[in-house]
């Protein structure tokens, strides 16, 4: 949840800040919150096997 | 043919239609309150949405119990974290004395003072019971660093390198 949301803000904050027009924004927001919560999840999967050592 | 012509020229009038103007008034305000900066210079809808996403996100950091970071000599990367978290603006003095007690932004030496060095990690090490700090501390460290950009941003369009409508696009190719 807290990762959908930082996701949502971050995107939200690029499509603006690197377009002007709405089509534009919203091909960029699209791209950009797929983008970074399919890599987060694909990153979690490969990370899955190895433990976590050490106090977090 | 035409119609790339015309694109062209629009494209052209829309750069001509910058005007440069002293940027550092605009680069302070864009620092001191997120988005004023892009208010100042008439981008409305932009700098409401840049002022939303920078306060939303630094908010959901403190409720988060993020933790900012001060200058520490034993930990260099830690001078670039100190700048990211300033980033915000005065918003960084809050978070500042939410999590040092003081408005902080180096840490002592443990040489020479270990006993505040001491006392002000055990007081940051108490936010770190809440479990969601290292998440609150990315979402302070990204409201700053967002917050940074749009200072670039409003630099950009002060000295006229970002034209204030960005070209038209170009048509896909194989169409006429």
């Amino acid at each position: 949840m807290v990762m959908a949301l930082h996701s949502l803000l971050v995107a939200t904050f690029f499509a603006f800040l690197t377009r002007d027009r709405a089509v534009g924004r919203i091909r960029v927001f699209v791209f950009l919150f797929v983008g970074m919560m399919v890599g987060a999840m694909a990153l979690a999967w490969v990370m899955y096997p190895y433990p976590v050592q050490g106090r977090l | 043919m035409a119609t790339m012509a015309t694109a062209g020229e629009a494209g052209r009038e829309a750069d001509e239609a910058v005007s440069t103007r002293s940027p550092w008034l605009p680069c302070l305000l864009a620092w001191a309150i997120p988005g004023a900066g892009h208010l100042l210079l008439r981008r409305t809808s932009a700098g409401l949405v840049f002022m939303a996403v920078v306060l939303t996100t630094f908010g959901f950091g403190l409720a988060l119990n993020g933790t900012v970071y001060a200058m520490d000599p034993e930990q260099p990367l830690s001078y670039l974290s100190t700048l990211a978290n300033a980033g915000v603006g005065p918003l960084d003095a809050w978070a500042r004395v939410r999590t040092f007690g003081d408005l902080r932004y180096r840490m002592p030496d443990s040489r020479s003072d270990s006993v505040a060095r001491e006392q002000i990690l055990k007081r940051v090490r108490q936010r770190y019971s809440a479990g969601t700090h290292s998440y609150g501390r990315t979402f302070l460290l990204t409201a700053g660093l967002m917050n940074l950009l749009l200072v670039l941003d409003v630099f950009d369009y002060c000295i006229g390198r970002k034209p204030h409508r960005s070209p038209p696009e170009r048509p896909a190719a194989g169409s006429s």
